[in-house]
């Protein structure tokens, strides 16, 4: 394990940390819906967070990158067409977010910084202003739901790096690993709430973290064996055409992708005055590929679908993004409509190599 | 213009669900102001699960297409107005045609994609103020009054029969359920024409020849071994291809063997609407509505959120040279408003108190989970209409919409068919596929409206779907125009050279309808459901000189 500072924290302490931190900027938290489930909310009263949640269906990245967000505005006056740039960055702390997530915001940063092309000053102005304006106060995952894998994909339960802080529950007390300057000035900043971490306690939370890794269920993502395959190109066309055939186009895995990051931008308003928006796009979508024209490369469902997993799983991205791109959140294995998420599509492109029946029926899970 | 909702605390509002108002399904999803949903995740039918278009629905929030305050139209031009002015002028322009020609001179549009309070408050409307008797919608093309269901319990079923319906299609949720049955080990059965996307997963598909189409399911059902929990799904194919009559008794044969019936509505709160009473009562039927109008025995129309010029321009666009008041009020700024003489702003599902019932016959309660971009809801300006006119209407509660709600039975006829003849080998069938392209909906969200327009700019002039083999022995390929001859008469058309036509098939999508028809000697009609019916017609091909 690398060089962390350990604290610790009594629970009450760091909900009075934390109406603090909503007093004085935007503090994002998990907050109750009226189904039971959980999202990530803009929180005032810290009251209102919930810890009775493994995820929330919809990925925080909606705070660095929103699902629709104005960019641009744009006026005509005297003749002379007038833009102005929309850069929104209200300073903001999220507390609660899991690792799988965390590890998705460093790899949109990774894409959005200009990093992914060693080229910084192409780094997009939008993401990174409130990027640099947002801390993360994560807390490690020490119960897994039945549709996480995030284990399988170096996404978790626990983290080494990309937060501020993380949390993790050891009873009476949190434990915080303090993973960054951001983090280390919370620590400063209220100084009385945080004592140093015995030796014990860090004990303990490797030993939680030996425990929930045997928690994990059913869902495998053979992501080595699909790394591979993909990078080697030799996956027969009937696993993509039978893939094709259950995918009912939602889009819904895409959008909910912690580290999916595709957008599309949108012109509303007239000739004289309006906005230019950017909304979150998806891969799977057949105008996404679209050509000027008419023209279009992935027409088919199937070739969609092996677009988005060679961008997730071929070396050529993993070497310049530092990682694959799942984190094994479990987000797609709830939201895909035709059961054909992540753990099904790298589990059915394993089996095709080993079950020859494989091209004479569609499997389903 | 951003108005608070009184009384209401709006951060408990935002945790409540509110429902997608697109198809039949009814996903329950949280919606945010700042343009992006959630499915929810407990809900019985979204199940954390949307579709496409449940994905763009959030965009309606920032739509240009909002109408966002009154108009009326002054020398020609649609201008904007106060909200008082534009009531004012649309109780006295109604008052006048009702003294002066009757209330039956006025035609009432109700909408599916309004809530049932809506739609109760303009049924009240309708009768008590205007004194009409002609009230309906377009929004009930394909509707068939049919038995409620449970979509979580499809997904436990052993046997899925499709009768003529593309689910992947129009009824993603759905489709999600079958796929999940099948995911358990359920036998898919399909008995379609087409090739829908589901097909490729079917134990058996029937392609039979359209004409024998209900013939194929009978049999098919007669001689099927139900097993566990067998479901039977269609939606409107069987009743716009003017089956009707034809498909209830092949529905109550499925029902003695004990398979469970599912009619998958396609738009979101038709049965709903129809419950309130927006279904010909007496009076005229949608359809029929225009067509007195084109000859000049319905003076005005009432709109609420209903476009009619999304399914039949032509008769809408005479219709309106002869009309001499149009009012809408409706949240988008549809075609319907660019040729209305006063618009009013509505409200979308997200904005309103009220409810919604979906093709399960599930009711829904809506929440206002955003603060409303208009000032006045539906029902707020449809009673501030009828005090105009003097009546006073009553608030659509809880107990009088229960009191209201009736299940419409009509007395369905059979319909005679057009014979197969060695002559045409072919046969022309409408396809109620690509139901949202070029509708106000989808031109109201951005992803979805891209991912539908992708067809009509493909295809500019509309387009017949010809199967790929047939293509190849004819020697047609894509964008080639073929020249379709029926009995009746010819339309020429660019090929579409998919699988997704049968054999011997040849399919034109709806919105092409009115334009086939035209050709073909007029939309026809089924009098007994106030229904506008394509037959399947025999037809050959002959390439365009």
């Amino acid at each position: 394990m690398p060089d962390l500072t350990y604290k610790k924290i009594g629970k009450e302490d760091l909900m009075k940390i934390l109406q603090e931190i909503a007093n004085e900027e935007e503090l994002i938290a998990p907050v109750e819906m009226f189904g039971g489930e959980a999202l990530f909310q803009p929180v005032k009263d810290v009251n209102d967070i919930t810890f009775n949640y493994v995820n929330t269906l919809f990925p925080p990245k909606q705070f660095l990158l929103p699902r629709f967000e104005k960019i641009l505005t744009y006026k005509k006056e005297d003749g002379k067409l007038k833009v102005e740039e929309i850069i929104e960055a209200p300073k903001r702390t999220i507390f609660g977010i899991r690792s799988c997530d965390v590890e998705g915001i460093r790899y949109s940063e990774f894409f959005y910084s200009g990093k992914m092309f060693q080229r910084e000053d192409l780094a997009d102005p939008h993401f990174m202003a409130r990027r640099n304006n947002l801390t993360i106060i994560s807390v490690a995952c020490l119960n897994p739901a039945p549709t996480c894998f995030c284990v399988c994909c170096d996404g978790g339960p626990f983290l080494e790096r990309g937060f501020d802080l993380q949390l993790t529950d050891l009873g009476e007390y949190w434990l915080c690993e303090v993973g960054s300057e951001k983090g280390t000035a919370i620590i400063e900043k209220f100084p009385s709430f945080f004592i140093d971490a015995e030796e014990k306690d860090i004990q303990k939370r490797k030993e939680l973290e030996d425990k929930v890794l045997e928690k994990f269920g059913p869902y495998p993502a053979f992501s080595g064996a699909t790394l591979r395959r993909i990078t080697e190109g030799n996956i027969p066309r009937e696993v993509w055409e039978s893939l094709g055939e259950r995918c009912i186009v939602c889009g819904g895995w895409q959008l909910l992708c912690p580290l999916c990051f595709c957008y599309t931008v949108v012109d509303i308003g007239d000739e004289n005055e309006g906005y230019r928006a950017r909304i979150w796009d998806s891969c799977h979508y057949e105008g996404y590929h679209r050509l000027a024209g008419g023209p279009n490369p992935r027409k088919g469902r199937d070739r969609r679908r092996e677009r988005c997993i060679f961008h997730k799983f071929s070396w050529q991205y993993v070497e310049r993004m530092g990682r694959h791109g799942c984190v094994g959140c479990g987000r797609c294995v709830i939201t895909c409509m035709g059961y054909v998420h992540m753990p099904q599509t790298v589990w059915e492109i394993r089996s095709a190599f080993r079950e020859e029946s494989y091209k004479k029926e569609a499997k389903v899970r | 213009m951003e108005i608070p909702v009184e009384s209401r605390e709006l951060s408990q509002l935002k945790k409540q669900p509110t429902i997608c108002s697109f198809c039949g399904c009814g996903c329950g999803l949280y919606f945010f102001s700042e343009g992006f949903l959630v499915p929810a995740q407990n809900h019985p039918v979204s199940r954390g699960k949307l579709c496409l278009r449940g994905w763009s629905y959030a965009d309606l929030r920032f739509t240009p297409k909002r109408l966002k305050s009154p108009l009326i139209r002054r020398n020609g031009k649609l201008e904007a107005a106060s909200w008082e002015e534009a009531l004012n002028t649309a109780g006295e322009a109604l008052k006048a045609i009702r003294d002066k020609y009757g209330g039956d001179a006025i035609g009432v549009l109700g909408s599916a994609r309004a809530s049932v309070e809506d739609n109760f408050t303009l049924y009240q409307f309708a009768t008590k103020v205007l004194g009409t008797k002609n009230i309906d919608s377009f929004y009930r093309l394909g509707f068939f009054p049919s038995e409620d269901f449970s979509f979580p319990d499809l997904e436990k079923a052993e046997q899925i029969i499709l009768l003529a319906c593309d689910i992947a299609e129009r009824h993603a949720q759905a489709a999600s359920f079958v796929t999940g049955a099948l995911a358990r080990g359920a036998f898919l059965y399909i008995i379609d024409p087409r090739m829908p996307q589901m097909s490729k997963l079917a134990s058996i598909h029937i392609q039979p020849s359209p004409f024998e189409l209900l013939k194929e399911a009978e049999k098919f059902i007669e001689e099927l071994e139900v097993r566990g929990d067998c479901y039977l799904l269609y939606s409107s194919e069987i009743i716009l291809y003017g089956w009707a009559c034809e498909a209830r008794k092949v529905i109550e044969k499925a029902i003695t063997k004990g398979i469970k019936p599912l009619f998958l509505c396609d738009y979101a709160n038709q049965k709903g609407m129809v419950k309130m009473g927006i279904h010909p009562q007496g009076g005229l039927s949608f359809y029929e509505i225009l067509d007195e109008a084109r000859k000049g025995n319905i003076k005005a129309l009432v709109i609420m959120s209903d476009n009619p010029s999304e399914r039949f321009p032509q008769l809408f666009k005479e219709a309106r040279e002869k009309l001499e008041f149009i009012l809408v009020i409706d949240p988008l700024r549809t075609d319907a408003v660019e040729v209305s003489d006063v618009a009013l702003p509505g409200t979308f599902f997200f904005e309103k108190e009220g409810s919604t019932i979906n093709a399960e016959g599930r009711r829904q309660a809506l929440h206002p989970t955003v603060t409303p971009q208009v000032e006045k809801n539906e029902i707020e300006t449809l009673i501030a209409l009828g005090e105009k006119l003097g009546v006073s209407l009553p608030f659509p509660s809880g107990e009088l919409v229960e009191m209201e709600m009736k299940e419409w039975k009509p007395e369905l006829s059979p319909t005679t068919q057009h014979t197969p003849s060695p002559d045409y080998p072919f046969t022309l069938l409408l396809d109620p596929s690509y139901i949202w392209a070029g509708t106000a909906m989808a031109q109201a969200t951005f992803i979805y409206n891209r991912e539908s327009s992708i067809i009509l700019s493909d295809f500019p002039e509309g387009f017949v779907n010809i199967n790929s083999e047939d293509a190849k022995e004819l020697k047609i390929r894509d964008r080639m125009p073929v020249k379709i001859e029926t009995p009746l008469g010819s339309i020429t058309l660019p090929a579409y050279t998919t699988l997704r036509a049968g054999k011997g098939v040849l399919l034109f999508p709806l919105y092409l309808w009115e334009k086939v028809a035209e050709k073909l000697g007029g939309v026809e009609f089924d009098k007994s459901h106030g229904m506008p019916i394509f037959k399947p017609i025999p037809a050959r091909i002959a390439k365009e000189e």
